[in-house]
C-alpha cells in the first residue's frame, strides 16, 4: 500500500495541502447490498480540515456521517476520489488518530486508571509511564477520585469522560467522536459539551465530531458540515463565528442555529421524510 | 428478602424430611439387603470410617478427578483459544470436535482398557473426555463472542496482535470460559463414578460396586451419598468463583447454576 503514489492533480494544485490534516476531493463510497448491486452511500464529498479545527458533521441518521469519519480514520477506503492526510494519499491508520465511540468501549475488567493507560501502553510505553499519563489525563477530566473503580461502578457520563481521558492520554493529533454523547441525559450532555470545549482549547487537538443534534453542532463546531441523505452528501459547510464557550441563549448562537434549521428546511423540499 | 430466603430454605428442608420419612416407611416392607432405612445408612458411616474403607476411596477418586480435570483444562483451554481466534484452525478442527462430542465417554471404555490396561488410566481417560469437550466448546464460543468494539478500540490505539490477544481477548472471554469450566466440573464428576465402576480397583465407583458383592446395600447408598455431597461441594465452589468473576467484570451472573 505504502509505495503506491497516487496524487490527484487537484491536490497538487493546492499549495496549502500540507497544512491541512485532511483533504477530501470528489470522494464517493459505495457498499454492496444484500441483493447484490452497489449502493452509493456518499456522493462527491469535498472537505478540508485544518490542524486544530473542531469540525462537526451534522445530519439525520443514515446520511453517511459515520462513513465520512471511517474514511478519515482510514478504517475504509474511498470507492473513488482522493483523500489526503497531510497531503499524502493512501496512508494506513495512524495510532495518533483515535476514535471515541458512542458506546465508549471501556474494558470492564480493567480499572478506570488501567483503561486510560491501555492506549499509552499499546503505543509502547511501560506500565508505570502509562499510569503516570493516565493520572494526568484523569485529572484533566476531573476523575482522579475514581481511578481505582471499575467502569460498571460509574455513571454513563463518567464512563464517557474516562473514554475521553483514554483518548487524550495518547496525546493524539486527531480525535474522532461518533455521537459520543447521544446516549446521555441532557444535563450530562451539556456538561460534557463544555468539558470538550475546554479540553479542545487546552490541547489544541483536531476534533471531528459526529452528531445529529443541531444545538450540539452549533455549540461545539468551529465549522459545521451539514449533510443530507440519499445519497449521502455534504449540503453546505458553515463556519461559525462565535467566541467559545458561548451561551446557548446568545443571539449569535441562535442566529447560526436558525441558519442550520433553514439549511435543513431546504433539504425538506427534496426529501420530506427527513423532517426534523 | 431475608424472610423469602428463610421460607425457601425451610421448604427445602421440609421436602427433604418428607423424602426421608417416605424412604423409612417404604424400607419397612423390605429387608435391609433390598432397601435399608435412612437410619441404617447413617449407621454405616462411622463403621466405614473406622475401617478406613470410605476415606481412602474418596482420596483416590479426588486424585483421579483432579488429574483428569486438570489435563482437560490444560489441553482444552489452549486448543479452544486457538480455535476461537484462528479461523482456519476452527474450520479444520471443529468438524472433528462436533463428531466426537456426542459419543458418550463411557463408550470409550473398551478402547481405553485396550490402550491403557486396567487401573487408573481408563478412569482418568473417561473423566478427561467428559470435561474436555465442554471446556473446548465453551472456550471457542467465549472467544468468538468477545465484543468486537473492544477489538476495534484496541486496534485503534495501535495495539499489536499479541497485546490484543493477551490483554483484550483473554480477559474479555474469561467469564464465559469460567462458565465452561463450571459445566465441565459437573460432567466430569458424573463420569468419575462410571469410569471407576468399569475398570478400577479403588475409588468411590469401585467401592459402590464392591459393596454390592458383599450385599451391603447400606454401604452402596452411603457411597452414593458421598458422591452427591462431594459433587455438590465442588459445584458450589465453582459457582462462588464464577460469581466473583462476573461481579469483578461488572456483568450479570451466568445463567448456569
Ligand atoms: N459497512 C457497510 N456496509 C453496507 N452499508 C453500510 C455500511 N456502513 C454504512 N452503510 C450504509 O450507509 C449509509 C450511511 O451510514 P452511516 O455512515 O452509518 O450514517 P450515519 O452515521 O449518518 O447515521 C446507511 O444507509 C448504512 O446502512
Ligand atoms: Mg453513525
Amino acid at each position: 500500500m505504502n509505495n503506491v503514489k497516487k496524487v490527484s492533480p487537484e491536490a497538487e494544485l493546492d499549495p496549502r495541502s500540507r497544512d491541512l490534516v485532511f483533504q477530501m476531493r470528489g470522494v464517493s463510497k459505495s457498499f454492496p447490498t444484500p441483493e447484490g448491486p452497489l449502493r452509493l452511500v456518499l456522493d462527491d464529498v469535498n472537505l478540508d480540515i485544518q490542524q486544530g479545527e473542531f469540525v462537526c458533521l451534522l445530519g439525520p441518521s443514515g446520511c453517511g456521517k459515520t462513513t465520512v469519519m471511517n474514511l478519515l480514520a482510514r478504517f475504509i477506503t474511498p470507492t473513488s476520489g482522493t483523500l489526503l492526510v497531510h497531503g499524502e494519499p493512501l496512508v494506513a491508520p495512524n495510532p495518533k488518530h483515535v476514535t471515541i465511540f458512542q458506546e465508549h468501549g471501556l474494558f470492564p475488567w480493567r480499572t478506570v486508571i488501567d483503561n486510560v493507560a491501555f492506549g499509552v501502553q499499546a503505543q509502547g510505553a511501560s506500565k508505570s509511564d502509562a499510569r503516570e499519563k493516565a493520572i494526568k489525563y484523569l485529572e484533566l477530566v476531573g476523575l482522579q477520585e475514581v481511578a481505582t473503580l471499575f467502569p460498571h461502578q460509574l455513571s454513563g457520563g463518567m464512563r464517557q469522560r474516562v473514554a475521553i481521558a483514554r483518548a487524550l492520554a495518547v496525546e493524539p493529533e486527531v480525535i474522532f467522536m461518533d455521537e459520543p454523547f447521544s446516549a446521555l441525559d441532557a444535563f450530562t450532555r451539556y456538561r460534557l459539551q463544555d468539558e470538550m470545549l475546554r479540553i479542545w482549547q487546552d490541547q489544541k487537538t483536531t476534533i471531528i465530531f459526529v452528531t445529529h443534534d443541531i444545538d450540539e453542532a452549533v455549540y461545539l463546531g468551529q465549522k459545521v458540515v451539514v449533510m443530507a441523505p440519499n445519497p449521502g452528501r455534504i449540503e453546505m459547510v458553515l463556519p461559525m463565528n462565535i467566541a467559545r464557550p458561548c451561551e446557548r441563549t446568545d443571539s449569535q448562537f441562535l442566529y447560526y442555529r436558525r441558519e442550520i434549521f433553514k439549511a435543513f428546511q431546504l433539504v425538506h423540499e427534496w426529501a420530506p421524510e427527513y423532517a426534523i | 428478602m431475608w424472610t423469602i430466603n428463610l421460607r425457601a430454605q425451610l421448604d427445602g428442608w421440609l421436602a427433604f424430611l418428607l423424602v426421608l420419612l417416605l424412604w423409612t416407611g417404604v424400607a419397612g416392607f423390605y429387608t435391609p439387603e433390598q432397601l435399608p432405612s435412612p437410619l441404617d445408612v447413617l449407621k454405616a458411616f462411622p463403621e466405614l470410617w473406622e475401617a478406613d474403607m470410605l476415606g481412602k476411596h474418596i482420596l483416590v477418586s479426588m486424585g483421579r478427578f483432579l488429574t483428569a480435570y486438570g489435563l482437560a483444562v490444560v489441553i482444552g483451554i489452549p486448543l479452544g483459544l486457538w480455535m476461537g481466534w484462528v479461523t482456519r484452525a476452527r474450520q479444520a478442527l471443529d468438524p472433528i470436535i462436533q463428531f466426537l462430542r456426542p459419543i458418550s465417554p463411557i463408550a470409550w471404555f473398551p478402547l481405553a482398557v485396550l490402550w491403557f490396561g486396567i487401573g487408573n488410566a481408563p478412569a482418568v481417560f473417561i473423566i478427561f473426555l467428559a470435561a474436555f469437550f465442554p471446556v473446548v466448546v465453551t472456550t471457542v464460543s467465549a472467544v468468538r463472542q468477545v465484543n468486537p468494539l473492544y477489538l476495534k478500540v484496541a486496534y485503534d490505539f495501535g495495539a499489536g496482535p499479541l497485546m490484543v490477544f493477551r490483554q483484550v481477548v483473554l480477559p474479555a472471554a474469561f467469564p464465559q470460559m469460567m462458565n465452561g469450566l463450571h459445566i465441565a466440573v459437573g460432567t466430569a464428576w458424573i463420569h468419575l463414578v462410571a469410569g471407576e465402576m468399569l475398570g478400577a480397583q479403588s475409588g468411590l465407583g469401585y467401592f459402590i460396586v464392591d459393596s454390592r458383592n458383599f450385599l451391603r446395600t447400606d454401604w452402596i447408598i452411603a457411597g452414593m451419598i458421598m458422591v452427591g455431597a462431594i459433587g455438590l461441594i465442588i459445584n458450589r465452589l465453582m459457582r462462588t468463583a464464577e460469581r466473583w468473576i462476573y461481579r469483578q467484570w461488572g456483568q450479570e451472573a451466568g445463567s448456569h447454576e
